[in-house]
């Protein structure tokens, strides 16, 4: 394939006319029930009533608690796997000799589903029998209600979440860090450069791209994160580590149909914002020379 | 020349997705007319929860049917946990099956029962079905659908041996069970497992059912979901949540309620590691594991629930589901008549014969009740109250309220936000109801 060759627009047609048909379409008839009546009780006749629902999301005393809890989940599980995958990419980059044996071992809780690390962790921070409890009543300490109240909830949620995607973060940077042309090190090697002048003058602004990569998908996911969530608190105790997502399944499941459309709704704003506002940020950093 | 292939081939592509999204309807209606056109007799749909459907005595009463009427039932089980949507979904569009079987409660006003179902109320079989029945199977005031479902009642299992051995009796008001509950705190037994970080095992339904009782009951139930009174407005609403709260702090339900779970209720009670707990009485029969520990289901019995509502305390009567058809098929008659076999006594002792629960119609003779039910019999003659809180209230959610007496028990909220939140839950649903 010619790289410099400019492909006539025709081209894309397809991919956007599936793009159109499948996503964007139904996404927005999709929000277009936010502004309808749509409830469990009314499927048909529908009318619209302007902005009612977003008002009463607004009103909602649970949008505040799940939107802090959203932003703590998608911060503390951006910072946290990015760095740490980070550190652990540079291990396994290094000449050890089990590196491809670890590579693998720190990738298998990505394979796994999100209910299944949920169901995990769930018997491992539980207050009965729990793995960590035993532990702490082993060594004589007693045990703790990780799943009772909202920090220690908020705690073993993301621990769980860090646990499952670390794999992706240190694959991704791995591969980012293999990319980096070896001439580079050898060559400042030859002008005497240390180990530190060299993650900080060429290891990380040449594989700042992918570590934005990780960034970014870790910020997307995290600010998505239902499921686990569901599987280990179902945002409780009370509704102390709600997230948007469980908020929109739990109107969904009381048949406020509009009302959770509605919270998507809200909720998709926020994370195009938010994702919008770091890859404009993130460009900068990319270009670190 | 590239440029038109490249338009065409696009153009392909496109339609063949289309038509691989399209309705593939007329495909079934052909398939369904070959079915029916190949057997001898009418082929009946019927939609449900999968698990429902799967029951031993639903697939024995379709298989007796089938056996003498030559006629076939085409069971389709949806999704367990998302059944009512996906059939909410199907009536919306149409795809009404000529049976749907429901758990009668007050999210069946969503499928527009006057419009869509069969009205029994007159049919012979109503006056066959037991009074603590009765009330799930009316929707405003009419009978849609044949109870036929396993029925327990529920209450509060105890321990008898721990009862002996600490010289408790069964409490016959709200001060004894209080009295009981601190005594055992005393002695280092934790009086009730709660699984509260499930939130729905509060159960705190159980402690409606006397309030909504009654025709001032039914009054009260009018009036709320008119959305004319709130649950502020109804006193003993507001002692339920003073009793939860006093019982936290008081110990009664242990020191880690927040984080128990509905998976520790046999270990929990088969070791001794709990005195009591709301539970219904068909549990010690489908659920425990009676070999494993080292108390057996012997050795609990039933008493009425007290969660501060009333003084004599509460039994809650059975929550059934519901067969009904759809009016507007083309197979009514032949629906009908798998309704009157169903309803036929002869019919359902057989399909329930060996089974635990207690007693849906008046001659139902076939099935086992549980110990707990018969040692308990007189006072739930006495005590019990039909289920009307879940199935009639709108926006009433077992699970959400357990949240907000969750937030209670902690100590996060007071008794009046904690009745706030009941109310907002509620309204909330009540409201995206009537817009």
């Amino acid at each position: 394939m010619n790289r410099k060759k400019i492909y006539p627009l025709y081209m894309i047609v397809a991919s956007v006319a599936v793009f159109i048909i499948f996503f964007i379409i139904p996404s927005t008839i999709g929000y277009i029930y936010a502004f309808t009546n749509w409830s469990a009780a009314r499927t048909n006749s529908l009318k619209f009533v302007g902005l009612d629902n977003l008002v009463e999301v607004l009103k909602n005393r649970k949008v505040p608690i799940a939107f802090v809890n959203t932003l703590i989940y998608a911060g503390i599980k951006t910072i946290v796997v990015t760095i740490l995958g980070f550190v652990f990419a540079y291990i396994l980059n290094r000449n050890i000799r089990s590196r491809t044996a670890l590579r693998t071992v720190y990738f298998i809780p990505a394979i796994f589903s999100a209910l299944v690390v949920g169901l995990i962790f769930t018997a491992v921070f539980q207050t009965r029998h729990g793995t960590i409890n035993n532990i702490l009543n082993a060594l004589g300490i007693d045990s703790i209600q990780w799943l009772g109240s909202r920090w220690s909830a908020i705690f073993a949620i993301c621990f769980a979440e860090i646990w499952r995607n670390i794999g992706y973060a240190i694959i991704i940077t791995l591969a980012g860090m293999q990319s980096v042309s070896t001439d580079y090190f050898e060559a400042a090697k030859i002008d005497g450069a240390s180990e530190w002048k060299l993650f900080k003058n060429i290891t990380l602004p040449l594989i700042m791209p992918t570590v934005n990569v990780n960034i970014l998908f870790s910020l997307i996911y995290g600010l998505k994160m239902f499921d686990l969530i569901y599987v280990m608190t179902s945002g409780g105790p009370g509704n102390s580590t709600e997230s948007f997502g469980t908020l929109i399944m739990n109107e969904m499941s009381a048949g406020r149909y509009s009302m959770s459309v509605a919270v998507n709704l809200v909720f998709t704003i926020l994370l195009v914002a938010i994702s919008g506002l770091y890859q404009k940020f993130s460009e900068r950093w990319e270009h670190i020379e | 020349m590239k440029k038109k292939l490249a338009l065409f081939l696009t153009g392909i592509f496109a339609a063949t997705l289309l038509i691989g999204c399209g309705n593939s309807t007329e495909s079934n209606d052909s398939n369904e007319s070959n079915e029916e056109s190949a057997g001898s007799g009418v082929t009946l749909t019927l939609y449900g929860n999968a698990d429902d459907l799967a029951k031993p005595y639903m697939t024995k009463i379709i298989d007796l049917y089938e056996a003498e009427s030559g006629n076939k039932i085409d069971v389709q089980g949806l999704d367990t946990n998302n059944a009512e949507t996906i059939a909410l979904t199907k009536f919306t569009t149409g795809d009404i099956p000529d049976l749907y079987i429901h758990f009668g409660n007050s999210n069946l006003l969503n499928f527009n029962c006057e419009e869509n179902f069969y009205d029994f109320t007159e049919a012979e079989w109503v006056s066959d079905i037991n009074e603590t029945v009765l009330p799930q199977t009316k929707v405003n005031g009419k009978i849609y659908g044949l109870p036929f479902w396993e029925a327990s009642i529920s209450g509060c299992f105890y321990n008898t041996k721990i009862f002996e051995d600490q010289g408790l009796s069964v409490p016959t008001t709200q001060e004894e069970f209080d009295a009981i509950c601190d005594k055992l705190v005393e002695v280092g037994i934790q009086p009730i497992y709660l699984a509260a970080s499930d939130a729905w095992p509060i159960l705190y339904q159980y402690a409606f059912d006397p309030i909504f009782s009654g025709d001032d009951g039914t009054k009260l139930i009018e009036q709320l979901n008119s959305n004319t009174i709130t649950y502020s407005d109804i006193p003993q609403i507001k002692d339920m949540l003073n009793w939860f709260k006093k019982a936290a702090e008081r110990g009664w339900f242990g020191e880690s309620y927040m984080t128990d779970t509905w998976d520790y209720t046999s270990e929990v009670l088969g070791e001794g590691k709990a005195a009591m707990m709301f539970c219904w009485d068909t549990w010690f029969d489908t659920d425990f594991d009676n070999d494993s520990y080292t108390y057996k289901k012997d050795d609990f019995g039933l008493m009425p629930v007290f969660m501060g509502t009333i003084d004599d305390g509460t039994f809650e009567g059975p929550n059934v589901n519901l067969m009904m058809v759809n009016k507007n098929g083309e197979n009514v008659e032949t629906a009908l008549e798998f309704i009157k076999f169903m309803a036929d006594p002869y019919n359902y002792n057989k399909a329930f014969e060996g089974i635990a629960t207690t007693p849906v119609f008046k001659q139902q003779t076939t099935n086992t009740p549980s110990i707990q039910y018969n040692k308990a019999k007189d006072l739930i003659d006495k005590l019990g109250n039909a289920s009307v809180a879940q199935p009639q209230i709108i926006g009433f959610s077992q699970t959400e309220g357990g949240k907000a007496i969750q937030e209670l028990m902690s100590g996060n909220i007071t008794v009046d936000e904690c009745l706030k939140r009941l109310d907002e839950d509620r309204i909330a649903t009540l409201e995206s109801f009537k817009k």
